[in-house]
């Protein structure tokens, strides 16, 4: 069993309207000295394979088959054997 | 396609809230309209297909990402291929969009925010569409907009949808690129709009300018019918 973290983001150079409008707000209440680089998602799921090779391997289809739109997005995998 | 009036089916997704707007339209212009559950594969006999506007899922993870895996819509390119008609609206847009049926992507408005007002919008040259048969380039037309995830972006830039985009936005209000507020796919016959024609299908409500679509495409109906 293997548990995935998947964090999505904004590829660079793709406006982040979220992460700007999210900037203001936390201007807004008084915290000026920041910058917020982007604003993602997160999904957290558990395989059942034997290996991370196969998690990962998984995982990436995944990504490119739905969760993941590269047309805007990239993403980042951590991968953790549960025992 | 049935004896009588052709038929044209809304396909109904958990989370819709356009799809009585839309059936109403079609029936105005003379289709027969049917709602159809989007866990179902499409029976195969409409002559024009309708993603409505709404919330799909709730929007969860990527607008219409959820939808587009639907059974309804993996049916979408055999009825296109078969030469039917397509229109996605607003959330159908965006689901025609994360189905591949329309190339690149749509994501927050920029500036951000939901906006909902109403428009105006010019009728462009672009490829042949049986959805745009009757309409005049340089018009203008009068359609609400109601979206947060409107902003249309292609990697590839403006070239990319060159002739694909038959109506622009007068001023953008969402940042899409080449200020498209809809997209032809390569037949012309896959049309995603982000405005609402549907809800400009009569004047004492406001505008009568969206029925201009639907018209055209029950004229183009009835003429491959003939």
């Amino acid at each position: 069993m293997h548990r995935v973290d998947l964090i999505v983001r904004p590829r660079t150079g793709v406006r982040d309207p979220q992460g700007d409008a999210v900037e203001e707000a936390l201007r807004g209440i008084g915290y000026d000295r920041l910058k917020v680089h982007c604003v993602g998602r997160f999904l957290r799921m558990d395989l059942d394979v034997p290996t991370e090779a196969e998690a990962r391997r998984l995982a990436d289809e995944m990504c490119k088959r739905l969760l993941v739109n590269p047309n805007l997005e990239t993403y980042d995998l951590k991968i953790e054997s549960l025992g | 396609m049935s004896a009588g009036r052709p038929v044209a089916t809304v396909v109904v997704f958990p989370g819709s809230n356009g799809d009585r707007d839309l059936f109403e339209t079609f029936e105005r212009v003379g289709f027969s309209c049917r709602y159809h559950p989007s866990d179902r594969p499409l029976s195969g006999d409409s002559a024009v297909v309708g993603l409505p506007g709404g919330f799909s899922y709730g929007d969860y993870w990527r607008a219409g990402m959820l939808a587009s895996q639907a059974p309804a819509v993996a049916d979408l390119p055999r009825h296109v291929e078969q030469g039917g008609l397509v229109i996605g609206i607003c959330n159908g847009f965006q689901i025609l969009v994360e189905a591949g049926l329309l190339p690149g992507a749509l994501s927050y408005n920029d500036p951000p925010g939901f906006r909902h007002r109403w428009l105006t919008l010019k009728v462009q040259s672009a490829c042949p569409s049986p959805w745009f048969a009757a309409a005049a380039i340089g018009d203008r037309w009068r359609l609400p907009m109601a979206h947060g995830e409107g902003n249309y972006f292609h990697p590839d830039g403006a070239q990319a949808i060159q002739g694909r985009v038959p109506l622009v936005y007068d001023q953008n209000p969402n940042g899409s690129l080449a200020d498209a507020a809809a997209l032809l796919d390569a037949t012309g016959r896959v049309l995603g709009v982000m405005p609402h024609p549907e809800r400009a299908s009569d004047p004492d409500l406001g505008s009568g300018d969206g029925l201009q679509l639907f018209r055209a495409a029950f004229a183009a109906v009835r003429r491959d019918a003939l």
